[in-house]
């Protein structure tokens, strides 16, 4: 802190008032260019396919010109970078250990910057969120959830946690599961789902929708429907196909199983006589 | 519509200059399609059968008849100063198809085939004054398939269902359809089955020729003795009628390595 403050002291005796004129002007130049290149970037950017995803290098260099312009202005007023630098070394060690969880987030932004696990307008689940990705920040991720809140998950949280990106893969695969009574026929009910399967306008005839048994049990079987749709109809998918199911199922005459107990054996009641 | 009757298509390349209150309608195969302009706006209404093999085909500008409203979808599209020049035109798809032959045939060992196939087309409304595209509808219902051979490899495709055949007399003519020719040499020591091909339609260049038949850019794939696709290209059909007037520009540029696995573009 002494070194800053001769530093100081030293720009104050012999001060460079011209220089700071040309400073101030160039840092005003600056962001008039600044404001220029930004309207350029962003007339740019227009005519990509998702301009969201271009917005974390348009903040990068919106911060590195703003740093450049400082490091030249400080250049131009004469004051010692070596001071500088040497006072900066010490202030980032001050501020480091303040500021430990905003630098671990910016070290987790740039590594999911090369990672790239998700891009803007991915669908992805973080943790217990699950949403689009909104933006993707040097500290943080934005997401916005299916039920339209706005959620900021630190970049330090995402490089730590399991993210499943449900957009990554054109196609996604739902499994149905169905409870069938022991009485009716397996046969049947696979024809049902395969016609369900080839009526349903979303759901795709490649990969071969797949029909198995996954349990027998003592009153029903379990049974497992897989049928694949594109990533982008899947929440339209996900919600009408089960129902398409159920009412296929009802027409033909069989009956969905819900939590149904059979009692096979009558239950024999003794009445007696003596009262406790 | 028969195959001699194809000058009739020739009636896509005109403008439609509708004036204000005037309607158009066209019946391309299964689509019903009509479209009306108003002041500062343009209605685009219709419907479309599952009926693959219709091959109906004709058209009443200005249009007096009545519209079957309730089975329509319809679009509107606004404008203000600069009114349009209307154009309908056939294009291809935004996406591959996956075509399935009615009959699966086999190219036998060490020969080559020309084959000819049906490509599904879309309408284009376009404004021929700025190029725009206004909108693209489809001719058929079209499905999405799947084709690869993982969910993680692979492409989205449409599917469709399409006649094959060697000679082209023998393909039937359907006049949404345009013809693609398909050149496979099969150089391994098998017969080589085609079950289901897929057509990469968004890097092909969609023709009219001389008889108002519409022509894709041709395909030819050549098979090596391990049964691995060594070469695929692309080209501007030949021994075709008279010259070919360019419809569609392809709405891709050709990559240098379209595709490098046999599975990528045929079962």
């Amino acid at each position: 802190m002494e070194e800053l403050l001769t530093a100081l002291l030293t720009i104050q005796n012999g001060f460079p008032w011209r220089n700071l004129i040309i400073g101030i002007a160039i840092l005003l130049i600056g962001q008039l260019v600044l404001k220029i290149l930004d309207w350029i970037f962003h007339l740019a950017i227009q005519s990509l396919e998702d301009p969201r995803k271009a917005l974390s290098g348009r903040k990068i260099f919106v911060y590195s010109f703003n740093f450049i312009l400082f490091v030249l202005f400080l250049n131009l007023i004469k004051v010692d970078m070596k001071v500088v630098i040497g006072a900066t070394g010490l202030m980032t060690l001050a501020i480091g250990f303040a500021a430990r969880t905003p630098i671990s987030n910016l070290i987790s932004g740039v590594f999911l910057v090369f990672e790239r696990p998700f891009v803007v307008g991915n669908i992805i689940e973080v943790n217990d969120f699950k949403g689009e990705v909104v933006s993707r920040n040097l500290l943080s991720l934005t997401l916005r959830t299916l039920d339209n809140r706005m959620v900021r998950i630190p970049n330090e949280i995402v490089i730590g946690s399991s993210v499943s990106n449900v957009s990554f893969f054109p196609i996604r695969r739902l499994d149905v599961k169905y409870l069938l009574s022991s009485r009716d026929s397996l046969t049947r009910l696979e024809e049902i789902f395969k016609d369900v399967a080839g009526r349903n306008g979303l759901a795709l005839d490649e990969p071969v929708p797949y029909f198995y048994v996954s349990e027998f049990k003592e009153n029903h079987t379990e049974v497992i429907f897989r049928v694949w749709s594109t990533s982008e109809d899947f929440l339209t998918f996900q919600s009408e196909f089960p129902k398409e199911i159920h009412r296929a199922v009802k027409a033909s005459g069989m009956e969905p199983i819900t939590h149904r107990v059979e009692i096979n054996q009558p239950i024999k009641i003794e009445s007696s006589s003596e009262r406790p | 519509m028969k195959r001699n009757e194809a000058e009739e298509l020739k009636v896509f390349l005109t403008d439609l200059e509708l004036k204000d209150g005037e309607s158009f309608h066209l019946r391309f195969g299964p689509l019903d399609f009509y479209l009306e302009k108003s002041t500062s706006e343009i209605r685009v209404r219709w419907m479309t059968s599952n009926d693959w093999l219709d091959s109906s085909f004709h058209y009443q500008y200005p249009f007096t008849g009545m519209y079957p409203k309730n089975l329509l979808t319809e679009k509107r599209f606004a404008y203000s100063d600069n009114e349009p020049l209307l154009q309908v035109l056939p294009c291809l798809g935004e996406l591959p198809f996956v075509v399935k032959p009615d009959t699966t045939f086999m190219v036998l060992p060490g020969e080559k085939a020309k084959i000819f196939l049906s490509t599904p087309m879309s309408v284009r409304l376009l404004d021929k004054h700025s190029g725009l595209v206004i909108d693209e509808i489809p001719v058929l219902h079209r499905v999405k398939t799947w084709f690869g051979e993982s969910p993680t490899m692979g492409q989205l495709c449409y599917f469709t269902k399409i006649h094959a055949a060697l000679i082209e007399e023998n393909l039937p003519f359907r006049p949404h359809r345009a013809l693609t020719h398909l050149y496979m040499e099969n150089s391994s020591t098998e017969p080589i089955p085609i079950e289901k091909l897929k057509i990469p339609v968004n890097y092909l260049t969609l023709y009219q020729d001389n008889r108002g038949l519409f022509v894709t850019s041709s395909l030819s794939v050549r098979l090596d003795k391990n049964k691995r696709l060594r070469d695929l290209k692309i080209f501007p059909p030949q021994d075709t009628e008279g010259d070919l007037q360019v419809v569609q520009q392809p709405r891709e540029k050709i990559p240098k390595t379209l595709f490098t696995s046999t599975t990528e573009i045929m079962r």
